[in-house]
């Protein structure tokens, strides 16, 4: 019997793409997220451009995995995310400070927003985190965490509920990440030289846009409201 | 009355981080040579020279040189590979060989760090046996690891004259239909279809020693080189040789300390003062010792042992 495309199944849909966005920028591949990296499906014509150019360039690199993947792996992340002096141009800065600051720098207003936001929703960064609650890991869980809260809310029936979390989501893209992750996708296809680390360039850019346009689409009334409001 | 310090401070250099004065302005700072690699600003970005390669028996010889400790190791792992060997089993040997050896370096580093030199290459072809048959033939006869690669010029000439350098598939290639796999899924009343492509895992290929890299193994002498340090050194050639004998003698090695007490106190070593590690070190990097939990023999020092023993008889007889 063919599965039904419905609310439910685009949920998990996003819920699962916000969680491997933000465990590939979180740290370096292990074996562990490479061979589930392995297992994935790969869809093709999804109707974005950059979301298809993600998913062929991520079967195209994964396809060819080798002994040395890992390795690879490991240095194009800090080549890509880390870079090798102070310039401030040096590499894919996974910060939303960096690219909405004059000076490039981290911990400014972004990332106290950022932090604001995430108290709000009763959330705060692990102790052992030591990159900024704006790194772009951390934003797209939080994403994830809303994209749970909101599923669990449709489980009970509760609309609003479901609906107060997806327009917060919504309103993160629009206020945060569509201002910052278009500039780091540039920089991550300049830096990055494996093709799998600009599979996710052009991945995180396609998905956050699709995203926007679903939310857009659900929340058409509310957003309607408020801006009646 | 003393003077308050703050009194002997000039205002503008105290910091005060309520003052508002310059906020928003931005801090343009720009180094005296016009140039702007500040902080904010992106390095100017300069061609890099690309050095000439250099040959495969020269990369290996600096490679050897640059990670001495792991020298033995490395060539004993191009040696293990004549005979074509899967990943996992040169994994399993580097760790075997690793097991008195500590390395920073990963087994699948030390084969990136071999096969960059030149020592060892990956055959993913269909039929690697024989890629590898004609890699180990051409080592045998001693043919230099770049001839085993070089197309005849004919052949070279007409695959130059083949290949379009405009045409397209550089980047892009059509996408195999047959690997597609389709999903029908069911939105409201209408049937839609979502295609996919599955990662398909790569079959994976054998490491081969090449020419050069075997070359580099049957280069190595120990016995030689044994012999020409201690050649080197006649005035400690007695010191050397007692470690030889001690360590000889003990299945399971000696400990340094057990070394130590063996030569330290000798006079030969007072003056200039030296230490067992000093000739340990030597006869370890020039393959006579080496390290399994203990300091053990290694054939060559027993062949050494054993030359010197038959030149003193030698010299008693003629005596």
């Amino acid at each position: 019997m063919a599965k039904e495309i419905n609310l439910e199944s685009v949920m998990q849909g996003r819920l699962a793409t916000y969680g491997m966005l933000a465990r590939l920028y979180r740290e370096e591949m292990d074996a562990a997220s490479l061979k589930a990296m392995m297992a994935m499906r790969c869809p093709i014509n999804t109707g974005n451009a950059d979301v298809d150019a993600g998913y062929r360039l991520f079967h195209k690199y994964l396809s060819g995995a080798w002994e040395r993947t890992l390795e690879d792996l490991e240095r194009d992340y800090l080549r890509t995310f880390i870079g090798a002096n102070t310039t401030g141009h040096s590499a894919a800065y996974p910060n939303e400070s960096v690219h909405t600051s004059p000076e490039r720098l981290l911990m400014q207003d972004a990332r106290d927003e950022i932090l604001a936001l995430y108290r709000a929703a009763g959330l705060r960064s692990l102790d052992s985190w030591k990159m900024g609650e704006d790194h772009i890991a951390v934003e797209l869980e939080y994403m994830q965490i809303k994209t749970l809260r909101a599923m669990e809310a449709l489980k009970k029936d509760d609309v609003e509920t479901a609906s107060a979390e997806m327009l917060c989501q919504y309103h993160f893209i629009v206020d945060h990440l569509q201002g910052w992750i278009p500039f780091l996708a540039q920089d991550m296809l300049k830096f990055a030289e494996t093709d799998f680390y600009r599979a996710l360039a052009y991945l995180t850019r396609g998905f956050i846009e699709v995203d926007k346009d679903f939310l857009e689409n659900v929340l058409s009334e509310e957003l309607e409201a408020e801006r009646a409001a | 009355m003393d003077k308050d310090i703050r009194d002997l401070l000039l205002d503008d250099d105290l910091f005060d981080p309520f003052d508002d004065e310059d906020e928003g302005e931005a801090v343009e700072v720009v180094s005296e040579d016009g140039s702007d690699d500040l902080i904010g600003a992106p390095l100017e970005e300069r061609p890099q020279e690309e050095a000439p390669a250099l040959p495969p028996e020269e990369r290996i010889a600096k490679l050897l040189e640059e990670v001495p400790g792991q020298k033995r190791l490395m060539l004993r792992l191009v040696d293990y590979c004549r005979e074509p060997k899967t990943g996992v089993e040169m994994d399993a040997y580097t760790e075997e060989l690793q097991e008195h050896c500590y390395s920073v370096y990963s087994p699948v580093v030390l084969r990136e760090l071999l096969e960059g030199a030149g020592a060892i290459e990956y055959l993913t072809d269909e039929d690697p046996q024989d890629a590898a048959a004609e890699t180990v033939a051409a080592s045998e006869t001693g043919a230099a690891d770049g001839e085993a690669g070089v197309l005849p010029a004919a052949a070279a000439e007409a695959s130059a004259d083949t290949v379009d350098p405009f045409a397209c598939g550089a980047l892009l290639v059509p996408i195999d239909e047959a690997k597609v796999c389709h999903d029908v899924m069911v939105e409201g009343d209408e049937e839609v279809v979502l295609d996919f492509l599955e990662v398909e895992e790569r079959q994976p290929g054998v490491w081969v020693a090449t020419a050069a890299g075997c070359a580099a193994v049957d280069a190595v002498d120990d016995v030689a080189d044994t012999k020409e340090l201690l050649g080197k050194e006649p005035q400690y050639l007695d010191i050397y040789h007692q470690i030889l004998d001690y360590c000889a003698e003990e299945k399971y090695g000696r400990s340094a300390k057990e070394i130590d007490n063996l030569v330290n106190d000798s006079p030969l070593l007072q003056e200039p003062r030296r230490y067992s590690g000093y000739f340990v070190s030597r006869l370890e990097r020039q393959g006579a010792l080496e390290w399994q939990g203990g300091w053990c023999i290694t054939k060559a020092g027993q062949a050494v042992i054993e030359d010197y023993e038959a030149q003193l008889n030698k010299e008693v007889c003629h005596g």
